[in-house]
């Protein structure tokens, strides 16, 4: 065993403004955890990221909503403490611990004031590597989970969310529910739970990125007290495979309500795709930029058929989609839907003007800065950045991809990307026939 | 050599006596106008937030003009003869910020936040349109139907949304606290033209708003932009009249239910009406404290009793919102597992909390929520909106900037009994409706 503690790279990179400027390390602990850090001093709290490779496509047939079951146990005390006292001392410290899952991964945030460290991050450790998943406690959670269920199904936006997801995704887990059925979650048992922490909570499997008010090597010590029991594990096990086969058309649930609720989508982009950035612009011009983009002129500020409408890229660790949604009455739910396939059309074939790309391309560039806001914020990128393998020498090379982008690659491949004729929607409520 | 010494010794004086130390250290001036400008410096990214807020919300619209406020805040979009169309919007997004607005009972706001280089440019075009706002009919007319869908989007689509907006009607039977922000829908429908232009020109005035800078920018700076812009609308600077109502007290039991095919798990809601910070920032504290003990969270005493001891609820929680210019409210809610009768667990649940105040109240319990007054003091520095968010809000319903800053000090005489005492008479207060989905 080598106690080497190896210190990569170093890098600064610098806004536009050039007076800021910040150093992000990729650091490695003395029992080999690696991750990025950014001291920032400017208030006594550190914030930390953490996201494991898992989510609820891993979930068991017959046992969906597995993953969301353990995410919201993790805070239910320890081995060493009940949910009572878990929770007191997670107060009493002034730590906050938010747990989620998605499809394909499982986050924790963890944030803390810099006085408590030593105390907060052995409850950290604790809820990771030995929560007490006890029956009172899981009982209690399934009881949470099947009223958010039953609150659910007169909630039409959360529908349509769900039953975009079941109908598009053909053959493969991803139409699966997060939080699981009446049935499944019924199913799911301690043992369920407990195999789940051990497959997936994995040093090989685990990206971190934390900010704020510490030094690195308490810091590194720290996290190798908080995580370093955790088995090695195996990359292989968190394989997903690419989307076979999507849906496209639409799927109607009928609900009695005065208004629908719509989420459209076809297939996506990788984070890592060399074409990202360019779909990523031209979404941004067609139903990205909040009060800019075409969707939104178009369909509210034009016609009012909507309060709200956008689309956005959801890079997945396996593959991606492109997924958009709005809510209008029911009568107008057809024209709507047109008018998103005529704005999807423009896309492919007339594509964006110098005049968009420029104002894309600054938007691009001066919105990064208000990712350093925040501890949590910088923790939160720290670790995406890593997740999606984009190189510590993304935070300078992001402004140059961005300038480097011409109409004439953006309008090439939106041609091969944007296609009104895959798309497919989700609608419930009850639209006019 | 005298005066050193002096300033010294009176420096170490105000750091014995101040030990509480001021939660954002902000600073605060007035325009000649009448508009007071907040300052929040916070030089750890180049990125300022501009956040305006207006002295006027849904209460203080006429009777039969319910969703003036919040209409106008739509239309505050739509251009000035200056920078017509969405110039605005547009400079925003092209320098990579992001802007918004809303609308509540008290008070109007819309902010930016953008690279700290761009800051005059945003403060002039703030400045622009409290006084050119320039809107066409057929603006209006579209807008509406927006705004008719985001009615159907918030509330008539949304069970629990229903259930609330008749709650509140009946909590404040008179007082326009009781008329749903977004308007009721059919006078969403007739509100004309005219009563929204003229909406704009009584309150949307330099003396009725507040100005909040948080960021990289510095206090000079910030006089220097404010005043060369803001600086130059006039002000008549009298006092606006408004509506000044209050409710008669509640006698009747109310008990409100929704229910229609599509829900399928029952909810029991409870609205209090109850102080303001504004009538006291103690009392206010120590209900907050009170009900955070009792009813805040998984640590709470209900949540204790009825999740997890007698698992007759998968959920139940309670908090105070008593940051408004009139009678603040607390909200409380259970979501009963299927076996239990809804009247049934009202029952227990007023019987356990007249019980957790006599006994379950402990110092410990005291402490925890006392330290975290303080914690969450340092995380809401952790952001360069939240302190602007804060601030515009407590300024606006009519806090001063020294009460804000200085809210911990209240802590430090606090007694497990004020939270009692506070705690004893909101049990006792009898201005609240019940609600029952499903």
């Amino acid at each position: 065993m080598k106690f080497v503690t190896k210190l990569f790279i170093l890098i600064i990179f610098i806004f536009p403004s050039k007076l800021w400027s910040l150093e992000v390390l990729d650091l490695k602990t003395k029992d080999g955890i690696s991750f990025w850090f950014i001291e920032d001093n400017s208030v006594p709290i550190i914030s930390m990221s953490i996201s494991f490779k898992g989510g609820s496509y891993f979930d068991k047939k017959g046992k969906e909503g597995t993953s969301s079951f353990v995410a919201a146990l993790l805070d239910e005390g320890s081995e060493d403490m009940n949910a009572m006292e878990f929770q007191e001392k997670v107060k009493s410290l002034g730590m906050k611990l938010n747990i989620s899952t998605s499809k394909d991964e499982f986050n924790i945030t963890f944030q803390t004031v810099s006085k408590n460290k030593e105390e907060s991050f052995s409850l950290l450790r604790q809820a990771i590597t030995k929560p007490a998943f006890s029956l009172d406690s899981i009982e209690k959670v399934r009881n949470q989970i099947n009223a958010n269920l039953r609150i659910n199904e007169s909630n039409i936006q959360q529908l349509s969310s769900e039953v975009f997801d079941e109908n598009f995704y053909i053959g493969h887990n991803f139409s699966k529910s997060e939080l699981g059925t009446t049935d499944s979650v019924s199913k799911i048992n301690r043992d369920d739970l407990v195999n789940y922490t051990k497959k997936y909570f994995t040093k090989s499997n685990m990206v971190i990125g934390i900010s704020g008010n510490i030094k690195k090597e308490e810091l590194k010590k720290l996290v190798d007290s908080t995580l370093s029991r955790l088995e090695e594990g195996n990359e292989k096990d968190f394989y997903i495979p690419k989307f076979s086969k999507l849906n496209k058309g639409t799927y109607t649930k009928r609900i009695e309500t005065p208004q629908t609720s719509v989420i459209f989508g076809h297939h996506g982009l990788m984070r890592n795709d060399n074409d990202y950035f360019a779909i990523r612009v031209a979404n941004y011009i067609l139903g990205g930029g909040g009060f800019q983009s075409k969707l939104y002129k178009k369909i509210r500020e034009e016609r009012g058929l909507v309060y709200s409408i956008y689309s956005y890229l959801i890079p997945f660790l396996n593959d991606g989609i492109i997924l958009g949604g709005f809510q209008t009455k029911n009568d107008s739910v057809q024209e709507t839907i047109d008018l998103v396939k005529k704005q999807w059309k423009e896309s492919k074939y007339k594509g964006v003007t110098q005049e968009e790309l420029s104002a894309a391309k600054s938007y691009f560039i001066g919105s990064f800065s208000r990712n350093y806001t925040s501890t949590l914020s910088i923790a939160s990128l720290l670790q995406v950045v890593q997740k999606y393998n984009l190189g510590i020498d993304y935070f300078t090379k992001r402004k140059e991809i961005i300038e480097n982008l011409s109409v004439e690659y953006i309008n090439e491949v939106s041609q091969n990307f944007f296609d009104e004729k895959k798309l497919f929607f989700a609608i419930v409520g009850n639209p006019d026939k | 050599m005298r005066i050193r010494f002096l300033v010294l010794f009176f420096l170490i004086f105000l750091q014995s006596f101040h030990v509480v130390p001021k939660i954002f250290d902000s600073k605060e001036f007035f325009l000649d106008n009448g508009l007071r400008v907040v300052l929040i410096e916070n030089n750890r990214a180049p990125v300022v937030t501009q956040m305006i807020w207006y002295n006027v919300g849904s209460v203080d619209e006429s009777y039969g003009k319910s969703g003036l406020a919040h209409f106008l805040e739509h239309l505050m979009f739509k251009g000035t003869k200056n920078f017509p169309d969405n110039y605005f919007s547009k400079f925003i997004s092209s320098n990579g910020g992001s802007e918004n607005a809303f609308t509540s009972f008290d008070y109007t706001a819309y902010y930016q936040t953008i690279p700290s280089e761009k800051i005059e440019q945003i403060i002039e075009l703030e400045a622009d349109r409290m006084q050119n706002l320039t809107l066409t009919k057929e603006q209006v007319s579209t807008e509406r139907k927006v705004i008719l869908e985001e009615r159907y989007q918030r509330i008539d689509s949304r069970p629990p949304s229903i259930l609330d907006e008749s709650l509140r009607k009946s909590l404040f039977p008179n007082h326009t606290y009781g008329t749903p922000i977004i308007g009721w829908e059919h006078e969403i429908k007739s509100l004309k033209f005219d009563d929204i232009f003229n909406f704009y020109k009584k309150y949307y005035v330099p003396h009725n708003a507040t100005v909040v800078l948080s960021g990289a920018i510095s206090l000079e700076k910030a006089k220097k932009l404010t005043k060369k812009y803001y600086g130059q609308i006039k002000s008549n600077m009298k006092s606006i009249d408004r509506l000044s109502l209050s409710d008669p007290k509640i006698l009747t039991n109310s008990r409100i239910t929704y229910n229609n095919p599509d829900i399928k798990q029952k909810i029991w809601k409870r609205i209090y009406k109850v102080s303001s910070y504004k009538e006291s920032i103690k009392e206010g504290i120590a209900l907050d404290i009170g009900l955070k003990i009792l009813a805040g969270g998984s640590t709470s005493i209900l949540y204790d009793e009825f999740v997890k001891k007698r698992k007759i609820v998968s959920a139940i929680g309670g908090y105070y919102q008593g940051m408004t210019r009139d009678k603040g409210t607390v909200y409380f809610y259970a979501i009963p597992n299927k076996d239990i009768e809804i009247l049934e667990l009202e029952k227990l649940i007023d019987e356990k909390m007249f019980d957790a105040l006599n006994n379950k109240i402990t110092k410990e319990k005291f402490e925890i929520q006392k330290n975290n007054y303080e914690y969450e003091a340092i995380y809401l520095r952790d952001s360069s909106f939240q302190p602007a968010q804060i601030i515009g809000e407590a300024l606006t319903i009519g806090m001063s900037l020294d009460e804000i800053e200085n809210w911990n000090e209240n802590l430090k005489n606090l007694t497990i009994k004020d939270v009692k005492t506070a705690l004893e008479k909101f049990l006792n207060n009898k201005n609240y409706v019940t609600g029952i989905l499903g």
